[in-house]
This record gives structure tokens, sequence and C-alpha cells, in this order.
């Protein structure tokens, strides 16, 4: 690990991971749940339950790393300075967690008639609060997406960071890999539940665009990085984006990130597009399974290759003419 | 690229002596030596990068002026800064010396904290406001509201922010161990050589005119010459 980023460990990492995967799965389950309808209610509500568990896990995972997480846990203080992408990033994912949860009573069988014993206008609110709570819910999902890039782009620190296409990488990587866990959920429920198959192409159409934009926001990323370095910062950055393609990280960058996290789904994708409807579904479930093996390592080796750059060098090197 | 190195004491001492005689001899130092008295006001108005010698109120934003040619590595201000601040053995200090290689000549030793920045991202990003710009420009942290979370070491352009086992620690001008805001802190009081100087930053500047300003986004109140 040496020349690596280390004051992050590997819970940062998994907590925008899974926090992207959640969110993004939300946003699939979603676009099932509203074409749909009743015939995929099982897909959808396991697949917005497994969100609301990413995001949950994610915040344990961000408290477990903090040096006292109790007092960490005392959000109204310890996420009180509205300067920092930390605080809104919190309440944004905790708001998530909440309306996730409304959302997956709205639309569970059990729940909602649960709800109704209590609360007798229930029932008849369920169509339109569940329509409105999915809206809102896509919209905080797509923040919590942004943020997990907009945390790391506002560390001015990290060169590597600190360019807003990070956020456009992990907005689309979150999409992406949260669309492979709607595609898990959905090849489990398969029997039960057939999917149409508009709402099907429509998943392997997004896979196909979300792979193919992924890969040109990361190429502009590492090329931006990479080149002559005449600064402090363009070096640090120059240097990160060398570990990646061609440096200790290389291997997982283009074995896991580039062949088993986009071209993996790409192709998976395309032939499901091909395919007859029983062999597609196994085809989906393998590139599903390899877009998550691939963003969650692209989260690893962005937070690894995160190098500070040392500004003081550039005014030693002024000083010495 | 940099590297830090730690010299054994041997060395450290010979080096010592070396200087001690250099000074001795009267050649090499110009010791700023600012006494400032309790009326140093809060005022966090910010110097603009590359205002070199412009005059400003004497109540504005302390900084350091480091001169790496007069530094020996002797290590006096990094063993200051452990002893004041009563810093453990076994956690790294406050203050680094960090030896810059050059080609064909000796390296080049500079020592660093934090540069107590105009517009500190280690503040903005906190999440718990555990970190505050205050008297005399100083930077400095609230250990009982820090949660831990590390943002601040990667939103520092320096590396500055460090980490025991409550919170984070890193340089506040001394004013943990009872040096007033703007009174000369136990580091910039070790170095035997003129090689680093503290004060208001338009006095430094006044001086030594000819400083390059460090520069990154923060606006950091450091300044070689
Ligand atoms: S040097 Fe780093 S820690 Fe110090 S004030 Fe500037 S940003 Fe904050
Ligand atoms: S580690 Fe402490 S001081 Fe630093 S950003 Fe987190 S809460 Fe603030
Ligand atoms: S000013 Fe005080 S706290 Fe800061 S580096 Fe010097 S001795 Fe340490």
């Amino acid at each position: 690990m040496e020349g690596l980023q280390v004051v992050w460990g590997w819970q940062p990492a998994l907590y925008l991971f899974l926090g992207g995967m959640g969110a993004g799965a939300f946003v699939a389950a979603m676009i099932v749940y509203f074409r749909e309808g009743e015939k995929c209610r099982g897909t959808a509500v396991v697949s917005v339950l497994a969100a609301v568990v990413c995001l949950v896990v994610g915040l344990l995972l961000l408290l477990s790393e903090l040096i006292t997480p109790l007092r960490g846990m005392m959000m109204w203080q310890s996420f009180s300075n509205f300067t920092s992408w930390m605080t809104f990033g919190a309440w944004i994912v905790f708001a998530a967690v909440v309306v996730f949860v409304l959302v997956a009573v709205c639309m569970g069988k059990r729940s909602s008639a649960l709800v109704s014993k209590v609360w007798k206008g229930f029932e008849g609110l369920v169509p339109k609060l569940a329509r409105i709570l999915g809206v809102v819910g896509v919209a905080l999902g797509l923040c919590v997406a942004a943020y997990t890039g907009i945390l790391l782009m506002s560390a001015p620190g990290v060169p590597l960071w600190n360019t807003p296409l990070l956020p456009c990488l992990f907005t689309v990587s979150a999409l992406d890999t949260g669309v492979a866990l709607v595609e898990v959920v959905a090849f489990v429920f398969r029997k039960k539940e057939d999917m149409g198959e508009g709402t099907a192409k429509i998943l392997e159409i997004a896979v196909v665009a979300l792979v193919v934009l992924e890969l040109a926001v990361l190429a502009l990323l590492l090329t931006s990085m990479l080149g002559e370095a005449d600064t402090a910062v363009a070096a640090a950055a120059a240097q990160s984006a060398s570990i990646l393609v061609e440096g200790q990280l290389a291997p997982f960058f283009w074995g896991l990130v580039v062949a088993v996290g986009l071209a993996l789904p790409l192709v998976a994708a395309v032939l499901a597009f091909v395919l007859k409807s029983k062999k597609a579904g196994i085809t989906s479930l393998v590139g599903a399974i390899g877009a998550m093996v691939g963003g969650c390592t692209l989260r690893f080796i962005i937070i690894l290759a995160g190098l500070h750059a040392d500004p003081v060098m550039g005014a030693v090197a002024v000083l010495l003419g | 690229m940099s590297k830090t190195t730690l010299l054994n004491r041997r060395e450290a001492v010979k080096m010592a002596a070396a200087g001690a005689l250099l000074a001795a001899s009267g050649s090499c130092i110009v010791v700023v030596q600012q006494a400032f008295g309790d009326d140093v006001q809060a005022e966090e108005e910010p110097e603009k990068k590359g205002d070199v010698g412009a005059p400003v109120a004497v109540n504005g934003q302390v900084g350091f002026l480091v001169k790496p040619k007069n530094c020996l590595n002797c290590q006096a201000c990094v063993e200051a800064c452990r002893k004041f601040n009563k810093i453990p053995d076994e956690e790294p200090t406050w203050r680094r010396v960090t030896k810059y290689e050059r080609d064909g000549e000796a390296p080049l030793f500079v020592s660093t904290s934090c540069m107590h920045c105009a517009d500190p991202a280690c503040a903005t990003v906190c999440p718990a406001g555990a970190i505050t710009k205050g008297e005399a420009g100083i930077v400095s942290v609230n250990p009982d509201r820090c949660i831990g979370c590390k943002y601040c070491y990667q939103a520092c352009p320096f590396s500055v922010p460090q980490y025991n086992s409550q919170s984070m620690v890193k340089c506040d001008c001394c004013l943990g161990n009872g040096v007033k805001p703007g009174e000369t802190p136990h580091c910039a009081e070790a170095c035997n050589f003129g090689a680093l100087h503290f004060g208001i930053v338009a006095d430094l500047l006044e001086k030594c005119p000819d400083a390059v300003v460090v520069d990154a986004s923060t606006a950091p109140s450091l300044y070689l010459a």
C-alpha cells in the first residue's frame, strides 16, 4: 500500500459504493414499479428494501470509520456545519432512507393493509402517496448518487478527486450498479413475476447507455489528469492517474473496472437484447454481477489513488529561480 | 518528490554546533522578533495572494516565513512543538521538516506546520464545525466537537491534519499551551538559525518583500525566502 492514500480506509470506499448503488437501485425500482405496477410488486418492493439496506449499512460504515462514533451519532451536532458536503450528504442519505422506507410501506401488500387498520383513509391514498413519495425518492436518490462524488470533489487537497468529472463518474456508476441490483432481484423473482418485455428492454438499454457514458467520463477524467505537469497539483493528478492505468492499481482498473465492470455488462446487455427471454435472464444476471464488482472496485481504487499534491515544492522551485 | 528525513541525535547535535558557530559570526541571521501585545484583535480579513509588501493593518493575519537556506534540519522547532504541546513520543508532531533534493547541490530543508490559511478548506469541509478561524487568523480545532471523520485531511492541500485517539490534532500557533494570539510561538522561538519566523504577514513581508508565497487554493499564510 506504499504510495497510496490510506487515511481513509475501506469503510468510506464501501460507503460511497453502497450509497450510490442503493440510490440507483431505488430509481431503477421505481421505473419497474411505475411501468409494471401490480405485476412486479415483489421485485419492486424487494429492490427498494435492498436500497434501504445499502444506505443504512453505508451510514453505519461511515460511523464506524469515525474516531468517536458515539459523538457522530448525535447527528444534529456532528453534522451541523452546512458549508460541508459531508453534512449535506449525511442528511440527504438520512432523508432518502426515510422516504424509501415509506415508499416500501405504501407498495407492500401486508404493510399497507397494516397501516390501513390504524389509519382508515390510508387505503384510498396509497396510489397517490406512492406516486408522490416515489418522485421525491427518485429526486433524493439522484442527489445521493451525485453526492457520493461531490464529497470527494470538494476535497481540494486531492487533485484526482477535485474535478466535476468525479461526481459525473460516480453518478453514472451509481445508476449502473443500481440497475444491476434490480436485475439481480428480478432474476430471483423470475418464476413468480414476469417482467414485461418492454421494461426488461428499458433496463438493458439503460445498461448500454450508462456503460458507454461511464467509459466516456472515465476516459475524459484520466486523460485530463495525465500528461504535462507544470504545477504541483498537476503533478499529483498525473501521478494518481498513472497509478490507476499503469501503476500498482492497474490490474484492478483494467481487469475489474473496465473488463468485468463495463465490458462484460455491455456484452451481456446486448446479448440479452437479442436472445430469447429464458437465456436472457442468466446473461443479464452475469452482467449485473459484473457491474457491481466493477462499481465497487472503482470506489476503492479512486479512494486509494487519491494522492495529495505538495504545493510547498512549487514555492521552493520559484525560490531557487 | 519530497522526502521527510529525521536525522539521528548525534548528527543533529553536530549540525546544531556548526550552526551555532555560524550564528555567532552573525553572518546569516535576521531574526524577526515581534513582541505583540494583547491588543491583537480578531480580524479575518484574508490576505490577498500576491499582495506582497502592501501596507495592511497591524492586527491582521499571522503566518510563518521560512528561510530554507538557513535551515540545518536540527529539529529544534519540531522538538519544541512536541515539548510545549506535550505530544507523546508515539504521536507525530505538528511541525515537520521536509527535505527537498537538488541536483548537484546540498538538499534544502523546509519546516512547516499548519499554514493558517485565509480560506481554510479544513474548516469548510468539517461537518461538525469543529475547526474555526479565530483571533489573528489562527485556525484551531475543538477536540470536543471533532468526530474524527478525517475529511479535513483530504481537504487540506498540505496534508496537515493528523489524528490521535481522540480527535484531529494540528498546530494552533501554541494557543493551547498558553501563547497569546500573535505572540511568537515556541517553534519559531526555538530556531537558532533564523530559518523560521513568525509574525503578522504584512510585517513579515515588509521586512522581506521578495518572499515567495506558497500557492494553493486555500491562500496559505506561508512564505519562503
Ligand atoms: S494548512 Fe490545512 S489545516 Fe491548516 S488552515 Fe490551511 S487547510 Fe486548514
Ligand atoms: S476529523 Fe474532526 S476536525 Fe476534521 S473534518 Fe472531521 S470532525 Fe472536523
Ligand atoms: S506554533 Fe506551536 S503548535 Fe504550531 S508548530 Fe509551532 S510549536 Fe507547534
